[in-house]
């Protein structure tokens, strides 16, 4: 079973992270893989590893940094690594991604295309999704636990809007997946040491094959007009007295002022 | 981050690391070739990481939870069991064992930013580590090709764990009085006697634990010359119990999480051990140990000053208490965060400032390891003296600082710093073993004036006057001038008071000579760090000058990055540590001088 996974770098949400002038304030960020495709590289893993056969590659799109990421990657146990890295790709959006992904993977042998259900910093959840349409394979979002795993086929439990969906997909597909799937595995000194060794292959624009046209400012389909910091958290409110007194008071609130109960 | 949660303080970590000892050049040496920068790069992110996510949630529970002895069993707190397999299985038990016995052969240097990572989340986890590396360390290095086979892999990857087992109840600074005997019997000896104060000495993490006792035989010359060492598994190789028995678990001051065993080895004549080498080697084998396992707890010293400013700092910037003074007696002016009183500040700065010169001599000792083994043949001996010579110093004041620091930390919280409330008192209380055991730290003193000044007709002291002269050679900012001259009298007021404890020899004999070796310690260990934090100052200043020459403005500068405020503290720190903290050594110089043997003619008794 070869699997391929997406993996995006995005700033380490724990941090404090600050908007100036309409754009994200760089100094002083630390950026890791986003926390669903730690996900995904488990998932891969733990199906290779079940089935004993097959490799695990990450893909990224992303600056020279990224590159840390896809280490890292290697490091939990993945087998080889694609980073395309090009200026060119700067300003793309989701559309853009997907296209640039079914371009990079389309002569590629795989059996399943793995990702995060969403990345951590922009929420989207879209990329993936287009393209398994780019691609026209099959597609399973959300996945929360895994099935039988055969070689043509895959048993899967997802959420869905009213409950959990159990789903058979057919192979090659792509799957996103959501956190309560695994625990991702922490890096292991030895996988540190080997991952060094491991195949990372860099690719810019024209080596990947992908037309300048359909990625960048100019394939993008959305454009981010406002970037804007959250408001801050209000401090939450305290109620004191005894309790039939609090009682009282936040079941006031709750029926005049939040209106949950109208 | 929260004044309760520990980060891992990665910045500092990775530019003492890269940017102060840059380590990639290590790299050069046919040990090191299979590593890179960014190779080390991410092993101390991941050590980082994995204490974070691993061993800081079991800091507080290991603590109030505590050990307990169960049907002669020590019960370990909820989940240590877990994270020791998991810690062995990622390779943090065994990163600096060599690959060939189940470890990563990872440089000192790095391995020593790595544990500092590590054991500032947990001190209490962290022990079992120390001792059964050091434990695979006095295998590796004395054992057959049978014992080495037997044991190493299996406790570098953590199925298996050590112990040291050199205390007994009569027998504790002064090891060479323990009575603990071993008698020849086929091919194997019974060990009989009783050893006190084991840390990990029983518990449930693995499958058996490996005892590295002290013991004589039955005509071994007294003293330490008669002491061998060997090596008790709890459980023997043909799967059936050796005959030890936990007789007590002690309740501590700290460190609740590691259990402190009262062993007794052979209760029923049927403890067997397996001899290391050669007969009466004991001590001089311990003592070929020492510099790691000593470094260790140093480390653990540096750790509690870590976590203390991490902690202090966090709640200083969330505290909200009275009025800047700037304000004068304005009380309507807004209340202040306590990080603006000038007290504060200087509280925190002290702290920062001892972390950081301790981060320098720990790792410092960390490279020099790695210089003294796998170095140019033409400077081993150089490196081989400042390690000997550093170790003590290493030891004892990087626990008795970092005791200092976590105490600190405790001040800058007031009240609730006192209280379980938050983790500072546990800090100090889990920091407090650090000055005790692995040698107290009256012992480093000893071993530092009366062994290691004058090994080697005083070569190691030599060593250690060539590396202060490493500024001779450097173009100095002007920023730095200042306090290097500064250090610069310092350090001919160390040499100075060597000489000045030589003096008292003379008037007071052997007993004059040592009476102030903690005061000789303590002030070149304040020399050191504020040696190593001049040398972070002067990459610091370096670095920031080459971004304040891209930037508008000195104030934008500081304002908009984050690297070029990190460079401009550490600078601070550097002149805080020369200017505020290192004048003590002022003080230690004098206490020499005075030479004072009251302390040796009083008659002392209770009058109660």
């Amino acid at each position: 079973m070869n699997i391929i996974v997406l993996i995006k770098q995005v700033v380490d949400v724990e941090l404090n992270i600050r908007v100036k002038d309409g754009a994200l304030v760089e100094d002083g960020l630390n950026y890791v893989i986003s926390s669903w495709d730690e996900i995904a590289i488990e998932t891969a893993l733990q199906i290779v590893e079940s089935v004993g056969d097959g490799e695990v590659t990450l893909v990224t799109i992303g600056p020279d940094q990224a590159a840390e990421a896809l280490r890292k990657g290697l490091a939990m146990g993945a087998h080889k690594a694609i980073h395309v890295s090009d200026a060119g790709f700067d300003g793309s959006d989701s559309f853009a991604y997907a296209k640039a992904f079914a371009k990079i993977l389309g002569d590629r042998d795989c059996d399943l295309i793995i990702a995060g259900k969403q990345a951590q910093d922009t929420d989207a959840g879209l990329t993936a999704g287009m393209l398994a349409e780019f691609m026209d394979l099959p597609q399973a979002t959300n996945v929360t636990k895994l099935g039988q795993i055969a070689a043509d086929k895959l048993t899967l439990h997802r959420g869905g809007d009213n409950g959990s969906e159990v789903i058979e997909l057919s192979l090659p597909a792509v799957l996103t997946v959501n956190d309560s799937l695994y625990e991702a595995r922490l890096a292991s000194l030895r996988g540190i040491m080997q991952a060094k060794k491991k195949p990372l292959e860099t690719l810019d624009l024209a080596g990947s094959g992908v037309d300048a046209a359909t990625v960048g400012i100019a394939g993008r389909q959305t454009v981010i007009d406002q970037l804007v910091e959250p408001e801050a958290r209000q401090a939450g409110q305290k109620f004191e007295g005894d309790e039939e007194e609090t009682t009282k008071q936040v079941l006031d609130l709750l029926v005049n002022e939040a209106k949950i109960f109208a | 981050m929260s004044s309760t949660e520990f980060k891992v303080d990665r910045r500092d970590i990775q530019f003492v690391v890269n940017e102060v000892f840059e380590a990639e050049k290590l790299c050069e040496f046919p040990n090191f070739s299979d590593f890179d920068m960014d190779t080390f790069h991410l092993i101390i992110e991941e050590a980082a990481h994995f204490a974070e996510k691993v061993i800081v949630p079991l800091n507080a529970v290991g603590d109030s939870e505590g050990c307990v002895l169960k049907e002669g069993q020590v019960v370990t707190p909820k989940g240590f069991k877990e994270a020791w397999q998991q810690m062995g299985e990622n390779g943090w038990i065994g990163l600096n064992v060599p690959p060939e016995f189940g470890g990563q052969g990872v440089p000192e240097l790095v391995s020593t930013a790595a544990t500092d990572a590590l054991v500032s989340s947990n001190q209490a986890f962290l022990i079992i580590r120390f001792l059964t590396s050091g434990a695979v360390n006095l295998i590796k290095t004395f054992g057959s090709q049978e014992q080495k086979a037997t044991y190493c892999e299996k406790m570098a990857t953590g199925k298996w764990a050590g112990t040291m087992c050199l205390t007994e109840p009569n027998a504790g600074t002064a090891v060479g009085d323990i009575i603990t005997t071993a008698t020849k019997e086929g091919d194997h000896y019974l060990i009989k006697g009783t050893k006190m104060f084991i840390s990990s000495g029983d518990h449930d993490f693995t499958d058996n634990i490996i005892h590295m006792v002290l013991a004589r035989l039955p005509d071994a010359p007294p003293g330490p010359k008669g002491i061998s060492l060997f090596i008790v598994p709890k459980i023997r190789h043909d799967g059936t119990p050796n005959d030890v028995t936990v007789v007590n678990l002690e309740h501590k001051m700290g460190i609740h999480g590691s259990p402190t065993c009262l062993l007794s080895f052979g209760d029923n004549k049927q403890c067997h051990g397996e001899l290391l080498q050669a007969e009466n080697q004991g001590m001089s084998q311990m003592f070929q140990m020492m510099n790691e396992s000593r470094l260790q707890i140093g480390l653990q010293g540096l750790a509690a000053s870590a976590a203390a400013y991490e902690f202090a700092l966090s709640y200083a910037n969330e505290r909200v208490q009275g009025i800047a003074i700037q304000h004068g007696k304005d009380q309507n002016a807004a209340r202040s965060l306590i990080v603006e009183h000038p007290d504060v500040k200087r509280m925190l700065m002290s702290i920062k400032a001892t972390t950081e010169g301790l981060r320098g001599l720990m790792y410092a000792c960390g490279y020099f390891t790695d210089m003294c083994t796998h170095g140019p043949e033409d400077t081993r001996e150089h490196y081989q003296n400042l390690l000997d010579l550093s170790i003590p110093i290493a030891k004892a004041f990087g626990t008795d600082e970092g005791f200092q620091a976590a105490c600190l930390g405790i001040q800058v919280l007031g009240g609730v710093g006192y209280t379980r409330d938050f983790p500072l008192e546990q800090n100090a209380r889990d920091a407090k073993i650090g000055s005790i055991y692995e040698g107290a730290n009256g012992v480093q003193a000893l071993d530092l004036v009366g062994r290691k000044f004058n090994m080697k007709n005083g070569a190691l002291l030599q060593s250690l006057q060539q590396e202060l002269k490493y500024f001779e050679q450097i173009t100095i900012p002007k920023e730095i001038q200042g306090m290097l001259d500064e250090w610069n009298s310092y350090q001919d007021l160390l040499f100075e008071s060597i000489q000045n404890l030589r003096e008292l020899t003379k008037s007071g004999g052997p007993q004059g000579y040592v009476l102030y070796a903690t005061n000789m310690l303590a002030l070149m260990g304040d020399v050191l760090c504020a040696f190593y934090l001049l040398k972070q100052a002067l990459v610091a200043q370096n670095k920031f000058e080459a971004l304040e020459a891209e930037a508008a403005s000195r104030e934008s500068l500081l304002e908009e990055s984050t690297d070029a405020r990190f460079y401009w503290n550490k600078v601070r720190t550097a002149e805080h540590y020369i200017l505020v903290l290192l004048p003590r050594a002022l003080s230690n110089a004098r206490i020499i001088k005075n030479g004072s043997f009251a302390s040796l003619q009083a008659k002392l008794e209770l009058t109660i």
